[in-house]
């Protein structure tokens, strides 16, 4: 209750239950983050599987610290090495890409094709 | 408010304890702990109107709080719960030993910050893993209802923890979380067992308020983020969601968002009446069930998102003792005196 009315996810279990609770703009725009590898074995833009059983870090925890990862793009580092230890038969990454969509919504429809953004890349080191 | 707490459980004992003479044993247990709660009232009554007003509404929120719950349906519940919490760490929030991976990312909750809680590792993760698991499958049986509960309560709440302090919060668990806490405290309770008790009344309670809670308080939380309560019914938040998420049965209705609107004032209107079902019985009460289930079912087909640890609680509301085949009640004639001590 505490949390709901503070608007924050902080005071887990009783934290905010706001997912889905901003309304959103149906004239807004509608985002979505992801990020992209070339791997060793010469793969390029393959999509990063951001979730529990790819690399232990899910799509909306990356958006939840996107701030941190716009700031410090090394912190895309954790993730490769986390794949590399969770997966060390896989393809590794060789380069990330954090990636957004952007799609446009006019009187709640989607209107176009989405505008891609690159946010910010890393060299993987090993 | 009416005397009895729980009418529709009472009328059904009533009834069957010709049948069996046994589940029925919980109606003279249920009568004495209402007759008793409205004599303090009468008490109060006669010093003064206030006074007699004021205990009255204390003792109609006792009886709601501490209805009498039989033992059989806390076996059941424990059993449902206990082995929920084994698909739970292994499908659902299994995120925890690959979160020991990056600890780096960690950025620990209020909780987290105000508790020494360790640092996620691998081994941590396993650690509880393994507790989890031993103590779940030892309580769902009923055995050591009090040390393999509070065990699992535990470890469950720091595995949880683990889970949503790297940059996203999951609001499905509430519910699930106060029902392994509250289960512990009502001690033992097995399926063969007769009576009934308020203590278990009590956890039961705790799980349904709980689960109320997780729509109640999402209406409160849209209603605080975007400066209106019915603002955000208007808004295009089921078209972003579809966007990023829908499954290809839900892709044809980004074509038709009038119809998305409306489905976000059902759910708003429902999320802000939802406490209803905490007060109603028998047909009301399936039909809220009925809806907010639908609800999920309906989530899930078209946004993946399945919200199953609040449904488990549903569980709660129910008299699923009920459903026992009849040997599990005879088999409790003859201890009664074991199960009220």
């Amino acid at each position: 209750m505490h949390g709901t009315l503070r608007d924050s996810d902080d005071f887990f279990p009783f934290g905010s239950m706001a997912q889905y609770a901003s309304a959103h703009d149906l004239n807004g725009t509608t985002r979505s983050t992801y990020i992209l590898a070339d791997t060793e074995g010469g793969e390029r833009g393959v999509r990063v599987p951001l979730n529990a059983t790819g690399t232990g870090i899910g799509r909306a925890e990356v958006e939840g610290q996107l701030g941190d990862f716009l700031e410090d793009p090394s912190l895309m580092q954790i993730i490769a090495d986390a794949y590399r230890e969770i997966h060390p038969d896989r393809d590794q990454y060789t380069r990330l890409y954090l990636m957004r969509d952007v799609y446009q919504l006019r009187d709640g429809y989607v209107v176009g094709e989405p505008e891609t953004t690159l946010l910010a890349e890393w060299e993987v080191e090993r | 408010m009416t005397r009895q707490s729980d009418p529709e459980q009472e009328n059904a004992r009533t009834t069957e304890t010709a049948a069996t003479g046994s589940i029925g044993a919980s109606d003279p247990a249920a009568g004495p702990g209402t007759s008793s709660s409205n004599g303090d009232g009468s008490a109060y009554a006669g010093t003064s109107g206030f006074g007699g007003t004021v205990s009255r509404a204390g003792s109609a929120v006792r009886r709601w709080w501490l209805p009498e719950i039989p033992f059989a349906r806390v076996a059941i519940m424990r059993a449902v719960i206990y082995l929920f919490l084994l698909y739970d760490i292994f499908y659902l929030r299994n995120d925890v030993i690959p979160h020991g991976h990056s600890p780096e990312l960690y950025e620990p909750l209020w909780i987290g910050r105000v508790l020494p809680l360790p640092e996620p590792s691998v081994g941590l993760a396993q650690t509880l893993q393994v507790l989890i698991v031993v103590g779940s499958l030892v309580a769902a049986t009923g055995r050591l209802p009090r040390l393999a509960g509070w065990t699992v309560a535990i470890c469950y709440f720091e595995w949880l923890i683990l889970s949503m302090s790297f940059g996203k919060v999951d609001h499905d668990h509430l519910a699930l979380i106060i029902a392994v806490f509250a289960l512990p405290t009502i001690g033992r309770a097995r399926l063969t067992d007769d009576g009934a008790s308020p203590a278990a009344g009590w956890a039961f309670r705790c799980i349904q308020v709980s689960v109320i809670f997780t729509y109640f308080g999402s209406a409160l939380a849209k209603w605080v983020r975007n400066g209106a309560p019915f603002a955000w019914a208007n808004g295009a938040v089921l078209t972003w969601a579809f966007i990023r998420r829908a499954t290809d049965l839900a892709r044809w209705s980004l074509d038709y968002p009038w119809l998305l609107r409306i489905a976000q004032w059902v759910m708003l209107t429902a999320e802000f009446l939802s406490p209803i079902v905490l007060f109603v019985k028998g047909k009301l009460l399936y039909l809220g069930a009925g809806f907010f289930l639908t609800f999920h079912l309906v989530t899930y087909l078209t946004l993946g998102i399945h919200f199953l640890p609040t449904v488990v609680c549903w569980l709660a509301f129910f008299p699923t003792e009920k459903l026992l085949p009849d040997r599990f009640r005879r088999a409790s004639a003859p201890q009664p005196a074991e199960a009220t001590a």
